[in-house]
């Protein structure tokens, strides 16, 4: 570009500091709510593959069995009559750290003299050997010395650890101790991360900390030979499978990276809320500036030259913007990932992530992300601009009558986006990314139709505002209308941010709704007993039978009921199992989808009733079949019904007790639902428990209330992350809104300093801007309803159901609803507060200078 | 005693440019009676509308007092002042700036309303006075619609409608072609005596020094006064 050209940038972008500052930061915002939500989701996605190539290691099959492990004989037959070299036996498990409040570890149990095929960093083949004489030595410690345990030099830098001090544990409420034998020194930083949170153990040690004696959690196998893969599953007992290694872990990562899929979205709305604020801005600039482009015209500059001056000026702030975005995601990041991981733990895995991974390529799709929008954003008012004929000055009222045209147009393409995103809704192949897209098209669609809705509402409001303040009431209305192409904008942007706010409200709303009412139905006893679990919503950790015998014997128990809860290999993946030892006089309460439970508690034949997210993700009906891998070979279940259940994502197989007992040997139960005699006060049933409880191993006692309210908690947890994206969604539109008012008021000192002059007092003057900007609130939130209610309706019909395969009945709550309004008018009267104050406070005769 | 419709009192007015003090006017003094139509005459940047805008109370001196009609707008605050502007002031500007999203009976109505006065009557009223400006049948029209000489005419109408005591007027005539200038004129000159007002009238065209009583000019931020039948502007 001229160097007197890029001069003219320049100085038009320092005359205007606020507007500026404002689109900087409405795209910095942006940015930086996409870049953070990337980086944590990525951290917790790489931590999660860290840790599951940790314990997986090389290897390529996994020899698995159900509830209580692989006999630890299986090996023997595998390694010393079947021949099968490199076969590694491991036993895992997680247990907590009491010492250390907030640090869980995964206990990788292994036989350290054959592992090194598997895991190379806890042996190394390429060390020289000075290390391999270490490893020697260290491997012989750990088979020698009963409870020793490795683990990462950086972790017990964190912990205060040192070779020869002792770590306490905690096993499902047990507490044992461990002693660190040697520290493993990760070659590079990835595998330092992998190595983060994870306890080396000798097999013997790890049987004997999770009570496992004489049994596997799995064996590892590195086989690339079909015929030989073919050889090993024919020998192994029932019960035991052999299964591509990443099998379990690849379920377990689909349905995070489902949660993560939605929060990626709802960050890139802010994003596109930023978008709007970019084309606000430069529209503005633009229009602003259209007498002076004109005249540069008639001096000999062409049209490209103008489009680079304007797409410069652009640039300039989305560089600058996305700068500071990418900084602030880093930042935010750390936070974020908190929430994140959190979610994971309460729904999914123990995951222990700490340190925001910085990675270059979420950095650079941040700053493609936020140039994108820039250029995207400004390329229609750039194209505006190169328009403007030589010399010819377009009036303010001729551009308008021009957005009135564009609002006509905008509203058939908006009509036409409502179509094409319900054809992509619709189309039943598009999974949650189709389902995200269908979505984005809606959204769009209704912030297209927003200028010319407004008009429509406008009609009405103009009347009732000329009835309530007079001729500046309907100034106020009028005024909307007359700028249109900035107020139109900043409407759009609201209404996008509080639909967004109303609709994830109402699908909150709904869906905690739904989970109260099933909570209801599913808790009935009184209390429950259960082992501690490191996973919020699973129970993974078993009760000790005697101890659970001891409890239903405590006076004033009427009715003793047990619980198992399992994950059994299947033909597509693990399974969760939950046996139920019901009285069939009175089953539980639970309200079925299709078919219903009927004959299931009285533990006759194989029959099962499974969760709607399992019958989604498995396309398993009423009266359909469910294929099982139990302790005499695979047996196929029939299913009776497919019930509401909000419990896990994943999906449940709920059978029988009796049905249970005869197709697996576990005999373990999970939890313990206790109903108290009629008159006994529950709080001192719950301390009788916890007395008896005593001394022995951890129990969790819990009273039905307090257990509903745990499991509300973990929901609003699992939502609180949802709550911080749309505040940040709201305050980019807040700032896009404050940025058009700055706009207006600056266009509007003329007719100010006139009313001024005329006698309207500062106090009206503030007034008239306030009632102004109070309608454009309204405006949007009366948009935002039906858009919100759009959203909420595609989030739970057509998301919820792909991400989770749950759906539960849309509870559109008129409090929710009337919040997204409020939100709307609240924002921008609040964006108005400062423009107006400057309109009101300018001495009248600045406005009218000019003359 | 009746008060004088306008009383300066050693007016000075400054303005900062960075670090320089700008004086516009210096120890301006002036008295114009009750029904006098009075000229001020100066090329631009002389201090005319600043004056202008000191009288009206949309600017405050930098010494000196201010009174119009014995008040003393100097010792009123900003809402004060307003008040009594909004009632008894009425001012019509070089480029109209009538308010371009209301209608032009809207227009010439705001004063009223702003006076709680915007009755039946006050409506009966705006509708005489559009007659009698020559734009009876444009009440519904917006001011873009207008031509300019049609937009200054509605700026005087709007500018007399509440009878105020004394009238303002910036280069009314400053953006219109001289027969054009020369109608408008004569409306304000017609309706402003009919009606007994005092008009302070700013200025640098020949033309309007027909209608005055008297003419002042500004030279170098002092005040001048000038016969009528002197030259018209010895500055130009």
């Amino acid at each position: 570009m001229r160097r007197r050209l890029a001069r003219i940038a320049v100085r038009q972008l320092r005359r205007h500091p606020w507007s500026l500052g404002l689109a900087v930061l409405g795209i910095a915002l942006g940015v930086a709510v996409a870049v953070s939500i990337d980086l944590a989701n990525s951290s917790a996605r790489r931590a999660f593959g860290l840790a599951t190539e940790a314990v997986t290691g090389r290897a390529t099959h996994q020899v698995i069995g159900g509830p209580s492990g692989v006999p630890d004989e299986v090996y023997r037959r595998l390694r010393v009559d079947l021949g099968v070299r490199p076969a590694a036996p491991v036993v895992a498990g997680d247990v907590g750290a009491p010492d250390h409040p907030g640090r869980s570890f995964h206990v990788l149990g292994i036989d350290p003299f054959v592992d090194a095929a598997f895991r190379p960093y806890l042996g190394g083949e390429d060390a020289g050997q000075t290390r391999a004489r270490d490893l020697l030595s260290r491997a012989a410690d750990l088979v020698a010395r009963p409870g020793a345990a490795l683990m990462a030099r950086s972790t017990a830098r964190d912990l205060a650890l040192a070779p020869g001090d002792e770590l306490a544990i905690d096993v499902a409420g047990r507490r044992r101790t461990l002693t660190i034998v040697g520290l493993l020194e990760p070659a590079d930083p990835a595998s330092a991360r992998a190595l983060d949170g994870l306890l080396v153990t000798d097999v013997a040690t790890a049987q004997a900390t999770f009570g496992a004696a004489g049994r596997l959690t799995r064996i590892d196998l590195i086989v690339d030979d079909d015929a030989r893969l073919a050889r090993i599953a024919a020998a192994l007992p029932a019960g035991v499978e052999l299964v591509a290694a990443g099998a379990r872990a690849g379920t377990t990562a689909a349905m995070i990276r489902a949660f993560q899929w939605n929060l990626t979205a709802l960050s890139l709305l802010a994003l596109v809320v930023g978008m709007f604020l970019i084309y606000q801005t430069m529209t503005f600039s633009v229009v602003q500036r259209r007498p002076l482009i004109g005249a540069l015209r008639a001096l000999g500059v062409t049209r490209a030259e103008v489009f680079a001056l304007v797409m410069s000026e652009a640039l300039v702030i989305g560089v600058v913007g996305t700068l500071a975005g990418v900084v602030l995601g880093v930042v935010m990041a750390q936070g974020l990932l908190r929430l994140v991981t959190r979610t994971i733990n309460d729904l999914y895995f123990v995951l222990s992530v700490r340190e925001v991974a910085l990675d270059a390529v979420i950095l650079a799709k941040g700053g493609v992300l936020g140039l994108g929008a820039t250029v995207l954003a400004a390329l229609a008012p750039a194209l505006e601009a190169t328009s403007a004929p030589p010399r010819v000055v377009m009036s303010r009222a001729a551009l308008e009558t021009r957005a009135r045209q564009a609002t006509r147009r905008a509203t058939w393409l908006g009509l036409g986006l409502f179509l094409a995103g319900a054809a992509v809704l619709a189309a039943p192949a598009g999974g949650i990314v189709g389902g995200f897209a269908g979505l984005f098209l809606v959204m769009v669609g209704c912030a297209a139709v927003t200028p010319g809705a407004a008009l429509v509402l406008l009609g009405p409001l103009h009347a009732v505002a000329g009835a309530a303040f007079g001729m500046l009431g309907r100034l106020a209305t009028r005024s909307i209308v007359a700028a249109l192409s900035r107020t139109a904008v900043a409407m759009a942007a609201l209404m996008i941010a509080v639909s967004a706010a109303i609709g994830v409200g109402v699908m909150i709303a709904s869906f905690r709704d739904a989970v109260t009412r099933w909570l209801e139905g599913t808790l009935r006893a009184d209390v429950y007993v259960a082992a501690p679990s490191l996973v919020g919503n699973r129970p993974d950790a078993t009760l000790d039978p005697g101890l659970a015998a001891r409890l239903a014997a405590t006076p004033g128990v009427a009715r003793a009921s047990t619980s198992r809860s399992v994950v059994v290999p299947g033909p597509d993946g693990p399974v969760h199992v939950v046996a139920l030892d019901v009285d069939p006089a009175r089953p539980p309460r639970w309200r079925f989808l299709e078919g219903d439970d009927d004959g299931i508690w009285g533990g006759a034949g194989d029959l099962v009733i499974v969760s709607e997210p399992f019958a989604h993700r498995h396309g398993t009906r009423a009266g359909g079949t469910v294929r099982l891998r139990t302790d005499r070979g695979e047996r196929d279940f029939r299913v009776g019904g497919v019930f509401y259940d909000y419990g896990s994502s994943a999906g449940t197989v709920v059978m029988s007790r009796r049905a249970y007992d005869r197709a697996w040997d576990d005999r373990a139960i999970s939890s313990l639902a206790l109903d108290g005699a009629p008159g006994v006060d529950v709080d001192a049933l719950v301390a009788a428990l916890r007395a008896r409880a005593a001394g022995g191993p951890d129990v969790v006692v819990r009273s039905n209330r307090a257990l509903r309210e745990a499991s509300l908690e973990i929901f609003d947890r699992t939502f609180a992350i949802t709550g911080v994206l749309r505040t940040l969604t709201m305050a980019v539109a807040f700032v896009g809104m404050l940025a058009a008012l700055m706009a207006l008021q600056l266009e509007r000192a003329r007719e100010i300093g006139v009313l001024r002059v005329l006698g309207l007092t500062p106090r009206q003057v503030w007034g008239l801007v306030t009632a102004q900007t109070g309608i454009m609130g309204l405006l949007a939130g009366l948009l935002a309803v039906p858009g919100g209610l759009l959203l909420a309706g595609v989030l739970v019909l057509v998301i919820n159901r792909r991400s989770f395969g749950w759906t539960m009945p849309i509870d559109p709550s008129p409090s929710v609803l009337l919040q997204g309004v409020a939100l709307a008018v609240l924002a921008a009267v609040l964006a108005g507060l400062y423009p107006a104050w400057r309109m009101a406070t300018a001495p009248p005769a600045e406005g009218l200078r000019d003359e | 005693m009746t008060p004088p419709a306008v009383e300066l009192r050693q007016v000075s007015k400054s303005y900062r440019e960075g670090d320089v003090e700008r004086a516009v006017l210096r120890d301006v003094s002036l008295t114009v009676a009750a029904g006098e139509i009075v000229v001020l005459l100066g090329r631009s940047g002389s201090g005319k509308s600043s004056l202008l805008n000191l009288i009206a109370g949309i600017d405050a001196p930098t010494s000196g007092t201010v009174r119009v009609h014995g008040t003393d707008l100097t010792a009123l605050d900003e809402q004060a002042r307003t008040r009594f502007r909004r009632r008894h002031i009425g001012f019509v500007f070089q480029f109209f700036n009538l308010i371009p999203l209301l209608t032009v009976e809207e227009n010439v109505l705001l004063p009223l309303d702003l006076n709680d006065r915007a009755d039946a009557a006050g409506v009966a009223r705006v509708r005489a006075l559009l007659d009698r400006v020559g734009l009876g049948g444009r009440g519904d029209s917006f001011p873009d619609r207008l031509s300019g000489g049609e937009q200054q005419r509605v700026a005087i109408a709007r500018a007399l409608i509440h009878e105020p005591a004394l009238v303002l007027a910036d280069e009314p005539t400053g953006n219109l072609d001289a027969e054009t200038a020369a109608g408008v004129l004569d409306l304000l000159d017609t309706l402003a005596r009919e009606a007994g007002r005092t008009v302070v009238m700013v200025t640098h065209s020949r033309e309007v020094i027909g209608v005055a009583d008297r003419i002042l000019s500004i030279q170098r931020g002092r005040l001048v006064e000038r016969p009528p039948d002197g030259p018209a502007d010895p500055a130009r």
